[in-house]
């Protein structure tokens, strides 16, 4: 049995070999492929020095496409304006590790919202974490299941203001809240140097609009069902000034915004054996500053 | 006719088949032939190593925390700058999108009829059920997951020093001893700790209940649970007492 082996191990090799010097052959042979391939180079090196033109593009050769403005805009306006809503996200994000390598992480979020005060926003991360923030114009609570915690921040006012509150002093991470406030990220007018209307698609079956656009900080790819109701279906954001340009992805589905949200949607009930924790807004130097505690209610 | 050239090429195919044939059978697959992937394991060359591991395993160093988790259109980094632009050159721009708009109007309507007849819109009518189900499917998933997160939550480090949402969160790394945390003279107030460091603390920790606030005691030091930058971390605390 060893003896066979051997044989054919030696009849592999020879074969193996015989095959490599047949290749110039081969190649020879297939001279449309040779072709090809150099198209296909070509085609890298033309996209190569595209790739070196958006790089040294200046903002003074940036163009903005007035439509894709005009629709960005209408977005904002349209969310602004409705009372109230519901609809799933599944986000993902990518984190830049040490090696040098982009992990993404990613979960579900459902955003119920009724303005002008109250909102319910459940992420249920890919680890199993249920992160919910609620807010109801007087507090905001922040619920983690991963730890079976919550804390509770007073703050009273709109969602605008419990956002700003949220993200700006708490530190805490809260994404696309720029999306469903009233006020605007940005003025479009300046902030965009770049934009572009890309074309109609299609994304689960609803009719879109897609369009880029650079601002100062990050690209934004985003995907408005046409229409008269001119929402999301889907958003891409690079943040092309970070180390390795990671990106945050969202696809919206099921916007309901007609459904009745009563008061007990946006009521937090601490779970069993829930223990209640404190925000540390945090600061970059791990001293004196660092950890001032925000948010306590037992007074 | 078979030419000579080819005759070769098949028989160089017929016997590395019968190579990798014989070779499955009898002799164990040695990790270099299995890392190019090789026929016969049913594809997936990482599947072998993921099944052989066991229980989940998850890296203590993962870093859960970035730029792009914010999921905001300003990076985190950014002040309020803006760039002018020339309003002047968007008039050509707009001419060929509409030119292309009516070009592709025609295919989409097509690929517009044709989806909807594959996604009926009655999908509408679960609305009003959608947030029953999900919840029921969360509380599933949850009790699922919530004793492989627990496990795994002391192994893994969620945090960066690169990074703003995790300011003040004191770096343990692998290897570091609570020794050298004290010798820096991090126990002062507002201090983050990460709480896999916490968890791996040489002292035996003590907690009480004060004003419906729950402290931790670990030798001198006092703690309490906190949100920072979005995690769960210990925080240095003057007494309550």
């Amino acid at each position: 049995m060893k003896k066979y082996f051997q044989l054919l191990f030696l009849l592999m090799i020879v074969t193996v070999l015989a095959c490599t010097q047949e290749k110039p052959g081969n190649e020879s042979q297939s001279s449309e492929t040779q072709e090809q391939a150099a198209d296909n180079t070509a085609q890298q090196d033309d996209s190569k020095q595209a790739g070196d033109d958006n790089k040294e593009e200046k903002p003074t050769q940036s163009k903005i496409d007035e439509f894709a403005n005009t629709s960005l805009q209408k977005m904002f306006d349209f969310i602004a304006n409705t009372q109230k809503l519901k609809v799933n996200v599944a986000s993902t994000f990518d984190v830049l590790q040490r090696n040098g390598q982009l992990i993404e992480f990613g979960g579900n979020t459902e955003w119920i919202i009724r303005r002008p005060d109250h909102v319910l926003i459940d992420s249920l991360s890919w680890e199993g974490d249920d992160r919910i923030f609620y807010f109801d114009g007087k507090d905001i609570t922040y619920y983690d299941s991963g730890h079976n915690v919550y804390a509770i921040a007073p703050k009273a006012g709109d969602l605008d203001q419990a956002f700003d509150y949220f993200v700006g002093k708490l530190n805490m991470p809260l994404p696309l809240t720029e999306l469903f406030s009233v006020k605007h990220p940005f003025d479009l007018n300046t902030a965009v140097s770049s934009s572009k209307y890309l074309g109609e698609a299609i994304l689960n079956g609803v009719d879109c609009d897609e369009f880029t656009f650079r601002f100062p900080d990050t690209d934004l790819q985003i995907w408005i069902k046409a229409g008269d109701q001119p929402l999301p279906q889907r958003v891409v954001i690079t943040y092309k000034d970070s180390p390795g340009q990671p990106q945050y992805k969202a696809q919206f589905s099921d916007w309901d915004l007609s459904s009745v949200l009563p008061d007990k949607l946006f009521k937090f009930v601490p779970p069993k054996d829930s223990r209640k924790i404190i925000f540390a807004a945090g600061s970059r130097n791990t001293g004196n500053s660092a950890g001032k505690s925000e948010g306590e209610t037992d007074k | 006719m078979i030419n000579l050239k080819n005759f070769k090429l098949i028989s160089c195919f017929i016997v590395s088949v019968l190579f990798v044939f014989v070779t499955i059978d009898f002799v164990p697959v040695d990790a270099d032939a299995r890392g190019r992937g090789g026929g016969g394991r049913g594809g997936g060359g990482h599947s072998a190593h993921r099944s052989g591991g066991g229980g989940h395993q998850r890296s203590a160093n993962v870093n859960r925390s970035g730029p792009s988790r914010s999921g905001s259109m300003k990076s985190s980094r950014s002040g309020s700058s803006s760039r002018s632009r020339n309003a002047s050159q968007n008039t050509n721009r707009q001419g060929n999108r509409q030119g292309n708009a009516q070009n592709s109007q025609g295919n989409r309507q097509d690929n517009v009829q044709n989806r909807r007849d594959v996604n009926p819109e009655d999908r509408h009518d679960n609305l009003d059920d959608h947030r029953d189900e999900r919840w029921d499917h969360q509380d599933d998933v949850r009790d699922e997951r919530r004793d492989y997160s627990e496990d795994v939550r002391s192994e893994r480090r969620e945090y960066a020093e690169h990074n703003e949402w995790n300011n003040g969160i004191v770096e343990w790394n692998e290897g570091s001893e609570w020794g050298a945390l004290v010798a820096a003279g991090v126990f002062v107030t507002g201090t983050a700790i990460a709480v896999s460091a916490m968890n791996n603390a040489p002292c035996t920790m003590t907690s009480a209940v004060i004003n419906g606030q729950t402290y931790y005691q670990c030798d001198q030091y006092w703690y309490q649970e906190a949100y920072q930058g979005g995690e769960v971390v210990y925080v240095v605390v003057n007494s309550p007492y």
